[in-house]
């Protein structure tokens, strides 16, 4: 038996590649220019991805030990360019893959956000996602004038509301609102480009837009939202939803959740697919795949201050006052990731903090095998969880990771016709809804 | 008497050839896209993508798109302060200068927005205010964020040094903690010094009443739309262009400007006239290449990095031992 096919996502951004491997080329310093990214996608592409995804954040952690030293020495969350920019120069440099970029609700406004969107959506022929998220960090929200981040419900209040006034704009250009007519001489038809006088308590926008929203009427929606308020979110709006549960058993719960919340509102749960993460550690034999998996574990004091960096980035936590050979104090709270914070402590029940952040991978399940053997690997998880597809996240991103995905990976599973071997629609909604 | 050949329009000498900037207008974005990678190839040295209409895209976006099929020429964004926060606009104009090795530029339009732009926070916004001297000053709040970001990071800040397994040297990476009266920005930029160490700036001249203004007194360059405000303008700064629209552009006026920007040329008769009869005979034969503040002849201390912050605060990130020392 096998399950029934499935997609392929790519975890990116715009941040260092490897920059240690023997084969990082001149690419550590000159990624910056683009091409690093260009070659990826066009990869990706041509391997049957659905889309790929950047992740952003708005800030230098400094954190952990109250400095930027440690998050500045790997490089995990800066530097980092804007992922929108990016996003319309790959989407130019593709022609079947959608592109996702994620923007912050809490630190756009919405007629900018609309606007941005709407215009990528244009440019790329419908290929272009929004991934929506609300920010974790006092940081960032202090390069915007502000403070402190508004509280973890609050901003899940406020992104309703920032969600129903974006929408609202990308409807702001009726349908065939574009007449181009020379004849009469009208570009545009004004009685179909009505203004929003959207006001809700947070927002205030008045539109219209100054651009019609593109293909299908607006930009696909993607998120991340982990706990009940995500979770409620990303099934009233989402049609792709990226998460890390905890194994196949997590993944099937959270996919069953997510399905029923949307039936709940009476949303289609078919126009929905999630997207487990998963870093698969690929080897030209098994024996190879385990080496390499034990190398990657023994790094212990890199892999424990990457996720130092990681906890100071995205929940504003720093572990350096506490004792590292002791577990998580109860005390360790978060505005941030919560629902995150909540996993991870579960995971490590017992472990010491030292102990159990230098062994950690961000992944659903541990996948170590041939490119056939990781195919078969997924196939047996995806007949667990039921459907949808894995996000491949391999960070920090090389060439090499990527040839072993998109050359060693998405082959295998195209021979076991998991994966798609050709892009049958043109926009990246009609491609995610191709197939359930 | 024989008449000798018509003198040519501007000394053929590649360094006084005028500068050629072009206003990319409106309508569909893939004509608009096909229109960029043309006069890229044409050799302009600029492209200037105005973003206030309706139904214009957002330009930073375009520009972006543009920038693979047309790598040669300047990609030049017209933004209102008052739509994005500094952050995202030192950001944006950042990473597009780095995406396209060194080729950015920000036409500033701080004119008063059409735009309600308000959420529930107790920030400043520029919607509603039509007070020009209250937006001059804002608009000056918003240029020294935006400076204090680009300075954020020293040259020489990223090493990807193996051996040490350090990416970043953080004493080259400074904590602004810019405050305004209008604005707040606390930094670092989250993305080091971009080819340019920051786009090229452009402005209209003269905006409005207000004279001396923060846009044309900060500006690199600025356009004038009358041979008669050309010396006035070369008071203020170093490169002065002469606007040139419509007609105006089939046949380019002696000028004392440096060059010129063609606009409102949108109709397909007039457009392949310019393209390929008129600029021929302006441009350089092969296009000039190289970072846009070059091109522009803009004097590279312009550039330079300068402290984001001369006070930094004593518990700053950037307090690591190596700056004690
Ligand atoms: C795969 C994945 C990618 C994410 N990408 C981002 C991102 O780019 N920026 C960000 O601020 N948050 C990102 N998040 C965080 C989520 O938006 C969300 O805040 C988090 O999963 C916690 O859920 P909650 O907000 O419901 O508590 C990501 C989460 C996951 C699982």
């Amino acid at each position: 038996m096998t399950a029934d096919p499935f997609r392929l996502g790519w975890f990116g951004n715009l941040t260092a590649p490897e920059w240690k491997t023997p084969y990082r080329g001149n690419d550590p310093l000159t990624w910056f220019n683009g091409d690093f990214h260009v070659d990826m996608v066009r990869n990706l592409e041509r391997a049957g991805f659905d889309f790929i995804m950047l992740e952003d954040s708005l800030m230098v952690p400094d954190i952990y030990q109250g400095s930027a030293e440690i998050e500045l020495k790997h490089a995990r969350y800066a530097p980092k360019m804007d992922p929108v920019v990016a996003a319309a120069m790959l989407a130019r440099a593709t022609k079947h893959i959608g592109i996702i970029a994620t923007a912050s609700s809490t630190f756009y406004h919405p007629y900018q956000l609309a606007r941005q969107f709407a215009t990528i959506n244009n440019l790329s022929g419908g290929r272009v996602g929004w991934n929506v998220v609300t920010s974790s960090e006092d940081r960032a929200a202090q390069n915007f004038g502000l403070e402190k981040l508004p509280e973890h419900d609050l901003r899940y209040d406020m992104a309703e509301e920032f969600m129903e006034a974006v929408k609202g704009l990308w409807g702001s250009w009726g349908e065939g609102a574009i007449l181009a007519d020379a004849e009469s001489g009208y570009y545009a038809d004004y009685e179909k480009v009505q203004p929003v006088h959207y006001e809700g308590e947070y927002y205030k926008t008045r539109g219209p837009l100054n651009i019609p929203a593109g293909p299908n009427g607006r930009p696909v929606i993607c998120q991340a939202g982990g706990s009940p308020r995500g979770r409620d979110f990303a099934a009233r709006h989402a049609d792709v939803i990226l998460a890390i549960p905890n194994g196949a058993a997590g993944a099937k719960e959270y996919r069953d959740d997510i399905r029923r919340r949307a039936a709940l509102i009476g949303r289609n749960p078919d126009e929905i697919k999630v997207f487990s993460v998963v870093y698969p550690i690929v080897g030209e034999t098994a024996r190879d795949a385990e080496e390499k998996n034990a190398a990657w574990y023994a790094r212990k004091q890199h892999n424990f201050e990457v996720q130092m960096t990681h906890f100071a980035a995205t929940m504003e936590i720093d572990f350096s006052p506490y004792d590292p050979d002791l577990p998580i104090p109860d005390e360790v709270s978060t505005n941030g990731h919560q629902s995150t914070l909540e996993i991870w402590r579960k995971q490590l029940a017992g472990k010491t903090i030292r102990e159990g952040f230098s062994g950690m991978r961000v992944q659903t399940t541990e996948m170590v095998g041939t490119p056939d053997g990781i195919a078969a690997q997924m196939d047996e998880f995806m007949q667990e969880v039921g459907g949808d597809g894995f996000l491949i996240y391999g960070q920090p991103i090389s060439r090499q990771y990527v040839a072993e995905m998109t050359d060693g990976v998405a082959p295998a599973l195209q021979r076991r016709g998991l994966l798609r071997t050709g892009y049958a629609h043109d926009t990246l909604l009609g491609n995610l809804n191709s197939f359930n | 008497m024989p008449t000798a050949d018509p003198a040519p329009p501007l000394a053929a000498e590649t360094g006084t050839q005028p500068l050629v900037l072009w206003s990319v207008e409106g309508g569909d974005l893939r004509r608009q896209l096909a229109s960029i990678a043309e006069l890229d190839a044409v050799g302009v040295d600029a492209v200037v993508l105005p973003g206030g209409s309706l139904a214009t895209a957002d330009p930073i976006l375009i520009a972006g798109a543009a920038s693979r099929r047309a790598p040669r020429v300047g990609l030049i964004a017209s933004l209102s302060p008052w739509l994005q926060p500094p952050f995202h606009t030192a950001r944006v104009l950042g990473t597009l200068d780095a995406l396209t090795r060194g080729r950015a530029g920000w036409l500033v339009d701080p004119a008063p927005t059409k735009f309600s732009a308000t959420d529930d926070t107790d920030r400043w916004t520029a919607s509603g205010v039509s007070d020009l001297a209250e937006l001059d000053r804002a608009f000056a709040d918003y240029l020294a964020a935006a400076a204090a970001l680009w300075n954020s990071w020293q040259p020489g800040a990223l090493v990807a040094d193996v051996g040490g397994g350090q990416y970043v040297d953080p004493a080259k990476v400074q904590v602004p903690h810019y405050r305004g009266e209008f604005f707040s920005v606390r930094g670092p930029l989250n993305m080091p010094r971009s080819p340019q160490g920051r786009p090229v700036i452009l402005a209209r001249w003269p905006i409005g009443a207000v004279v001396n203004d923060t846009a044309s007194s900060h500006a690199d360059v600025l356009i004038v739309s009358q041979q008669a405000d050309v010396s006035a303008a070369r008071n203020q700064t170093a490169t002065v262009l002469l606007e040139l629209h419509g007609t105006a552009a089939g046949a380019p006026p002696a000028t004392t400007a440096d060059g010129y920007l063609i606009s409102g040329v949108s109709d397909p008769a007039l457009y392949g006239h310019v393209v390929h009869t008129v600029l021929p005979g302006l441009l350089p034969p092969t296009g000039r290449r190289g970072l846009l503040r070059e091109r522009l002849r803009l004097p590279a201390d312009a550039f330079d990095w300068t402290a984001p912050n001369p006070n930094p605060t004593p518990n700053a990130t950037s307090a690591t031992t190596k700056d004690l020392e």
